[in-house]
């Protein structure tokens, strides 16, 4: 006879994390397992000899993202502005322009255009519903229609289009023929709007975190103890009239706080029903390589450039100033995403080492060329992940599944920023899902409601 | 600084310009609210009532219950109504400051932001 507790939560991310914070605050008995020997997910934070925090994974926090910042408050993990004072550059046939705010001007005619469709999309997105975007009124259309689609139709500047492929990439790690335009309206509807996603300060990518992303997660798990028992990962889940168990520990109730995909690798017993399996089967991850670049000094600064790139051709289309908050040392940051990130994932880390440190030389000079670390990730070389940055919904998986993504099944929840109706995708949406999932909980044991802990404030405007 | 005066003729014309955008009247088109515009440097303040997406009245002044509070300088108010000024850069800077629903945000910035890229 195995061991027994009221609930077991399977996934130790932002999502499990704060789903067992709430239950273990409610006096509910629960124990949190998770894969990795680490806890955190799809945030990672990797501490250099010197004490300098690299965020392999998530690492940024915005204005309205109040959940995240009300757990970071909590756990008194501090937070600083990202880097965004001097000029971004862009990049244009070869050509760098230089530009500041969220919107790339090198072009103006090219960036009115994508300012209108921009604004375009926002009102769209305001027609899906967060909570059923099924249910919008041209669901069924936007759902047959893929990005890259949309843009051809919708978008004369043909200039504008690999904008608009920049905007898939950055975002999702994937490329507009992979999003279904409904997943892209719910994306944008729940962050508030395009903008939001795409902008440094006052948007998605606003603040970071003194001793990295992970901090709160860590702080989290502090909290729990000896509830959460890394380096076990999970296999097999059977449930019955009584009881569900999870690779031998059983309980009342599990919440999966996984991707889809993950949890579609789990076996069930009995098996899942169909649409909630099929469900899993449509709902890929992105790829992403991220790559961290030390420098002595962020000597960027001095020559006056914000350390941001936008380019739409070759292997780093998006890069950011990632100096730590004392800026002992000069970090950048690139992004290699979608088709990049398949492509460059299938070469050396010499090969790529080669190719950012050439297009950071390009843009700030040939101190570029002399760094003292080079650091990388690849999220779809993770098992544990399989991608990153979230799961997308494929075109017809929002209308064939959706209302499959958050009902349970018997005694199992589901949790993670894949099931979020704000700032989806997002460590944000993670802690919405994960408290989400354990007021479910909660009343399915019978809880009385004074024992729940109060709800996290809501994020959004 | 701008005066009443001037922002209520930049008003006016923002009014007509937004009245006469055939792409911003489908955006909004089934869209009514009262919205409130407030100059944090001369407290002076202005009304709009959107009706169905057409603006229906303007005035000097907090008129009704607003659904919606815009607030800026005298200066930016008035840029921002000529369509001289990137709005959604000087919300994002926190210069320009909106109270509303979020959904309710996107559909004011819609309106600002495509009289300045047609402005």
């Amino acid at each position: 006879m195995g061991e027994a507790v009221d609930v077991v939560v399977v996934g130790a991310g932002y999502a499990g994390l704060t789903a067992a914070t709430v239950l273990a605050d409610a006096g509910v008995d629960v124990a949190v397992v998770e894969a990795r020997d680490r806890v955190g997910g799809r945030v990672y934070t990797e501490v250099l000899e010197d004490g300098t925090p690299i965020d392999h994974g998530g690492q940024w926090v915005g204005p309205t993202q109040k959940r995240l910042l009300a757990l970071a408050t909590r756990t008194g993990v501090e937070t600083f502005a990202t880097y965004d004072a001097g000029n971004n550059i862009e990049w244009i046939d070869g050509v760098a322009h230089t530009y500041s705010g969220p919107i790339p001007s090198g072009d103006p005619e090219v960036a009115a255009d994508l300012t209108v469709a921009m604004l375009d999309l926002n009102l769209m997105a305001l027609d899906v519903p967060l909570d059923a975007p099924w249910e919008a009124a041209d669901a069924e259309e936007w759902d047959g229609t893929t990005f890259a689609s949309w843009i051809r139709e919708s978008v004369e500047n043909p200039k504008a289009h690999a904008r608009f492929a920049l905007f898939a990439q950055a975002v999702w790690s994937a490329e507009p023929r992979d999003l279904s335009l409904l997943h892209l309206l719910f994306y944008i509807h729940s962050a508030g709007g395009a903008v939001p996603l795409v902008s440094t300060t006052g948007g998605a990518q606003d603040r970071r975190f003194v001793t990295g992303a992970q901090g709160v997660a860590n702080a989290l798990a502090a909290r729990l103890g000896s509830r959460v028992r890394l380096s076990a990962p999970v296999r097999a889940i059977s449930q019955g009239a009584e009881e569900v168990t999870v690779d031998g520990l059983s309980a009342k109730a599990a919440i999966i706080a996984l991707p889809p995909t993950l949890a579609g690798r789990l076996i069930y017993d009995p098996p899942l029903p169909a649409d909630r399996d099929q469900l899993t089967q449509r709902v890929p991850m992105g790829t992403v390589i991220k790559i961290h670049v030390v420098y002595p000094s962020p000597f960027w600064r001095d020559a006056g450039f914000s350390g941001q790139i936008t380019a739409y051709d070759g292997p780093v289309r998006v890069a950011y100033d990632n100096s730590p908050a004392d800026g002992h040392c000069g970090v950048l940051l690139a992004f290699i995403e979608g088709d990049e990130g398949r492509i460059w994932g299938r070469r050396t880390r010499e090969e790529r080492e080669a190719a950012v440190i050439d297009a950071f030389a390009a843009a700030f000079g040939e101190e570029a060329r002399h760094p003292a670390r080079y650091l990388e990730k690849s999220w779809a070389d993770d098992e544990y992940s399989r991608g990153c940055y979230a799961g997308l919904m494929a075109p017809g998986a929002w209308t064939g599944y959706g209302p499959a993504l958050r009902r349970p099944v018997g005694r199992i929840h589901w949790a993670g920023t894949e099931t979020a109706t704000v700032w989806a995708g997002y460590i944000d949406g993670a802690i919405q899902s994960g408290e989400r999932a354990a007021r479910e909980v909660l009343e399915v044991l019978g809880v009385p409601t004074d024992k729940w802990p109060a709800l996290l404030p809501e994020s959004g405007a | 600084m701008a005066t009443q005066d001037e922002i209520l003729d930049a008003l006016a014309d923002y009014t007509t310009r937004c009245n006469a955008n055939p792409k911003l009247r489908k955006m909004l088109r089934s869209w009514s609210r009262c919205v409130q515009f407030r100059a944090l440097d001369t407290g002076d303040s202005f009304t709009i009532e959107i009706t169905m997406g057409e603006v229906t009245s303007q005035s000097a002044g907090a008129v009704g219950q607003p659904d919606l509070v815009i607030a800026g300088t005298s200066e930016d108010l008035c840029d921002m109504f000529w369509g001289d000024l990137n709005p959604a850069q000087k919300y994002l800077n926190g210069e320009i400051k909106v109270q509303g629903s979020a959904d309710d945000v996107l559909r004011v910035d819609a309106m600002a932001s495509l009289i300045w890229i047609e402005g």
